[in-house]
């Protein structure tokens, strides 16, 4: 399901992807982004989060890459240029995106947010429920204004933590949430959680082992339970033998002494008149004292 | 040149120049070593320090610093124009003593520290400092104190994001930022917020297992750094047990302390 997304077969108009410090979204993140950057649309990237640095030198040339990051308080109180700081501390979200999307060329635009994290903590839960959700029904509405929205958020850095996964959740016709991250350079798989809620209103929820390559291609697949399957029947003694030099199994003619050896102290069948169950069988040796009289006999009780 | 623990953090050829490390304190752990040490790298590099201390005073960096490397950071201070600080625990201080109006208006109308002004008070430092040295590393010991003062975690998240834009805004700042992490706590959000924009994650913690006289904690370092698809240290860890003692910090391999004793 991954790969029909991120190459854009599939549509969804709010993308969600969900991370953590340990399991950081960076590649997935810039693979919608440079997948989105290939076709006839315009793509923008709205930086909450980073400087306007780091994407500039990682995506294409054709990618509009916004800055929300350097002023977002209006301290430094030089905005001249860029008046999309202003918008954001007046309008938040929502007018940060409609500014852009009223200053189009005609092409369907991608709207990329680096992080919502400081959007949440800048005008709360609620503002940015509302803000995405008018984003999601212009979406809904008009394709060929505002395609699709992508956006990071924070699951382990987010105010009112439950609360906020689960509305945007909620919100959301896509998330991706990210268990194991994947990177060109790591060797294993990633692992995410997929929930897609289809235009029917049809939820398919999926888990998916993804591989992200250098050319932003994406590898992905359904992750079964079943994790090894026995490829071929191979006879377990062999296999035992060649993980060593010594000799661990037996021919037959020592199978054979093995099974007939009687081990001491071990009663081969049972004596006459025993039915069975748990007995004592005591072999006093010459030195033992034996006396059949019952000590108890001279109390008188 | 460098500390050993420059070495692990992989800044011990070029420094710290351009680069956000995040050092976070688990509970019942000290990672001031991290800062003690980064600190004498960066001085005997000639870089400027701009130390925004709210943990500890100046005359403690000053003791721990003479007895790890004798450098004599009040001079630094005072004659060399190295070191610029903000005490705030002294700012705190005349503040709750002070009838008439301080000479800091570090605070607004509500008694609060005011993070406008204070990242205001931070850039015009690095500026100077800038003046006479072409590198400077700001250090904040420790950020969660933010929060103990009554700042919101909102206004310091913006306050760390201001200043992570003097490292594009000048060539040659660098952020050290040191949060002390308790679970279940906004010191936790704010470290994972700092977590998610750091290039370099130092954790300091305590051995889960109790307590050892041949090593004091356990250091991991996530590089981040380099964030492109060409990168092979991207999120990779390494862990270090460290030992702590009075004049410097050894750092091994996990089980190797033994070894080297």
């Amino acid at each position: 399901m991954l790969s029909s997304f991120t190459s854009r077969k599939t549509h969804s108009s709010l993308i969600i992807i969900e991370d953590n410090a340990d399991q950081p979204s960076s590649y997935l993140f810039q693979t919608f982004i440079h997948n989105a950057s290939l076709q006839h649309l315009k793509v923008h990237v709205i930086c909450f989060e980073n400087p306007v640095e780091k994407w500039t030198r990682i995506l294409n040339s054709n990618v509009n890459i916004h800055d929300c990051f350097s002023d977002h308080r209006g301290w430094n109180n030089v905005n001249e240029e860029n008046d999309l700081q202003g918008v954001y501390q007046e309008k938040g979200l929502l007018g940060v995106v409609q500014e852009l999307l009223n200053h189009g060329d005609g092409k369907p635009s991608v709207v990329c947010i680096d992080s919502l994290t400081p959007v949440l903590f800048r005008h709360g839960l609620n503002k940015c429920y509302r803000d995405l959700h008018a984003l999601l029904s212009i979406a809904r509405k008009d394709e060929e204004k505002l395609n699709q929205l992508v956006a990071v958020i924070h699951e382990d850095a987010v105010p009112e933590r439950w609360d906020t996964l689960e509305q945007m959740r909620h919100l959301a016709t896509t998330v991706f949430q990210i268990q194991l991250a994947s990177s060109p350079n790591s060797s294993g798989w990633g692992l995410l959680h997929v929930t897609h809620r289809k235009a029917g209103g049809k939820i398919v929820k999926q888990v998916e082992e993804y591989r992200i390559e250098k050319d932003y291609s994406v590898l992905s697949r359904e992750k079964k339970n079943q994790q090894l399957e026995a490829s071929e029947d191979v006879d377990p003694t062999v296999a035992v033998q060649n993980l060593t030099t010594f000799k661990l199994t037996l021919n037959p003619q020592e199978e054979e002494a093995r099974s007939q050896l009687v081990l001491p102290y071990t009663r081969q069948g049972r004596p006459k008149g025993q039915s069975g169950g748990g007995k004592v069988f005591y072999e006093p040796d010459a030195a033992d004292d034996w006396d059949d009289e019952d000590p108890d006999d001279d109390l008188d009780v | 040149m460098g500390t050993p623990l420059s070495a692990a953090l992989g800044i011990d050829r070029e420094g710290l120049v351009g680069r956000f490390l995040s050092v976070n304190e688990f509970h019942g752990s000290n990672a001031n070593f991290v800062i003690a040490s980064l600190m004498v790298d960066s001085l005997k590099r000639s870089h400027g320090i701009c130390l925004i201390s709210l943990h500890n005073t100046f005359g403690h960096y000053h003791h721990v610093l003479t007895k790890m490397s004798a450098l004599n950071l009040c001079e630094l201070k005072e004659q060399n124009a190295q070191v610029e600080t903000v005490e705030l625990i002294s700012e705190l201080r005349e503040h709750m003593y002070c009838e008439d109006e301080c000479p800091h208006d570090l605070w607004d109308k509500h008694n609060k520290i005011s993070v406008q002004q204070l990242f205001s008070i931070i850039r015009d430092k690095v500026r100077k400092l800038l003046v006479t040295h072409p590198t400077v590393c700001v250090i904040i010991d420790d950020a969660s104190h933010f929060l103990d003062m009554g700042v919101s975690l909102r206004d310091v998240l913006s306050l760390l994001q201001y200043c992570r834009t003097l490292l594009t805004t000048f060539s040659g700042v660098s952020l050290v930022v040191l949060t002390h992490v308790i679970t279940e706590d906004d010191s936790n959000l704010l470290a994972n917020n700092v977590a998610h924009v750091a290039d370099t994650i130092v954790n300091i913690s305590v051995l889960k297992t109790g307590h050892s006289s041949d090593v004091t904690g356990v250091m991991e370092v996530k590089d981040k750094q380099n964030n492109d698809a060409s990168s092979e240290k991207w999120n990779v860890s390494n862990l270090f047990h460290f030992k702590v003692m009075d004049r410097q910090v050894k750092l091994y391999a996990p089980g190797t302390s033994m070894l080297r004793t």
